[in-house]
């Protein structure tokens, strides 16, 4: 193994990733990640009580998913250069596990699960804030550390970029969907409010747009003109924000029981955070 | 493109004769969100023009009734907004009234009552809503 990390993580690995302090140093990082991304919500009082309540198989439907994107994550902005999907489970189940652990830490830590606890509301609660924790550790390893090769070549697959835009739109959306201010908002809305929102999400998503375009090893060319940049990425990157929303929203159980007025007031109100995370994801991934 | 000075590799070259002219696929990818975004939009703009605003409806519907263990039973409430408007903090009440005259009175409240939407409630009774008169209505509500 090289003593030195930046040709560590150069070299095409199929050797066991890491030893002794370097794997300590990595699972440190990990932790880090997991506790930047995921803290808001490992103390937002919603969670908790989501935990005990939420519908198992809509909470089963939400680590199905994640379990994809971990992996997506991990091919396209994980810490070493991964040359296989066996290296990217790999990667991906490491960081699930480092999110259970961090959850189940500082749950403990923080008093919310006691030895009075029923195993089925911690098991609920761990598993729910596992989702965030593990893109964090994920994201941790990576961004925390060596920068990566080879990133901005992949960057310009338009396939990759939705992907890496849900991404956004899933990891900030998750952090505010289960507050109740989200739905308190929706309530309070004119639909004149909804439409001002809209507006104001695709603005914002498109002065991203333009500046992650302009950063360099992205698809878009300096002289496409602003309409196909709008078409293809900003127009996508807000539906895409807004099924992610949608999402998120059913599976915290906000939809049920809405009318269709409100389905889509709370899903624009959701949205408008999803949409810059899905908007600055390209810039920051 | 190529952001270093040495000649493009053939993944290179691929990749740039893919972004200089967007594919089909991307363009029907754009189509459908535009077509989705315009939904929403058209959606609100009917919202806005067609809803009253006014004041929330409320309205109890009573139902199914089951038996607590130890003792007492559970009635469902539900609780519909036919308004435009939601109400929070809403107080449901129900009153049995049984043959012998005497009443015993039940409250639940609920957070939220969004407008046009059904929310449930529980009322908990000792005597049996069976075997006398149950009456609900909402006693009150305030502005989320």
């Amino acid at each position: 193994m090289s003593p030195l990390p930046s040709q560590a993580s150069a070299q095409p690995s199929s050797e066991p990733i890491l030893t002794g302090s370097k794997l300590a140093q990595g699972i440190g990082r990990a932790i880090g990640g997991a506790l930047i991304f995921a803290l808001p919500l490992f103390m937002t009082m919603e969670m908790w009580e989501l935990g005990f309540y939420i519908d198992r198989w809509r909470l089963l439907a939400l680590l199905a998913l994640n379990v994809p994107l971990l992996v997506f994550l991990s091919h396209y902005s994980g810490f070493e250069r991964t040359f296989s999907p066996v290296e990217d489970f790999r990667d991906a189940s490491i960081a699930y596990g480092v999110g259970l652990f961090t959850s189940s830490a500082v749950l403990v830590l923080m008093g919310l699960v006691t030895a009075d606890t029923q195993l089925s509301e911690f098991i609920g609660t761990v598993a729910l804030l596992s989702v965030p924790a593990s893109v964090g550790a994920l994201l941790g390893r990576s961004q925390l550390g060596a920068k990566q090769v080879g990133e901005t070549e992949d960057m310009e697959i338009y396939g990759n970029e939705l992907m890496v835009m849900a991404a956004g739109a899933q990891f900030l959306g998750l952090n505010v969907a289960p507050t109740e201010e989200i739905v308190l908002l929706a309530y309070k809305m004119t639909p004149w409010h909804g439409l001002a929102l809209v507006a104001l999400s695709l603005v914002v998503m498109h002065g991203f747009v333009f500046a992650a375009a302009f950063k360099g090893g992205s698809e878009v060319q300096p002289d496409t003109a602003w309409w196909s940049v709008f078409a293809r990425f900003t127009l996508v990157g807000y539906a895409i924000a807004l099924l992610v929303s949608v999402f998120v929203l059913w599976v915290f159980g906000r939809l049920d029981g809405l009318s269709v007025h409100e389905i889509v007031a709370v899903t624009i109100v959701l949205g408008f955070p999803s949409a810059i995370g899905a908007a600055a994801a390209r810039l920051i991934l | 493109m190529a952001q270093t000075g040495r000649k493009p590799t053939a993944r290179e070259l691929a990749k740039k004769a893919q972004s200089d002219a967007p594919v089909v696929v991307e363009w029907i990818i754009a189509g459908v969100s535009a077509l989705v975004v315009i939904m929403v939009v058209g959606f609100l703009i009917h919202d806005a023009v067609t809803r009253d605003g006014g004041l929330p409806a409320l309205v109890t519907e009573i139902g199914a009734t089951h038996p607590v263990e130890g003792g007492g039973y559970m009635v469902e409430v539900d609780v519909r907004n036919l308004g435009h408007a939601t109400a929070a903090a809403v107080q449901v009440e129900g009153t049995i009234t049984l043959p012998d005259g005497t009443t015993e009175t039940s409250q639940a409240s609920l957070d939220y009552a969004p407008a046009q939407s059904r929310r449930q409630v529980t009322l908990v009774f000792r005597a049996d809503p069976g075997a006398g008169a149950l009456a609900v209505r909402p006693i009150g509500f305030t502005e989320p």
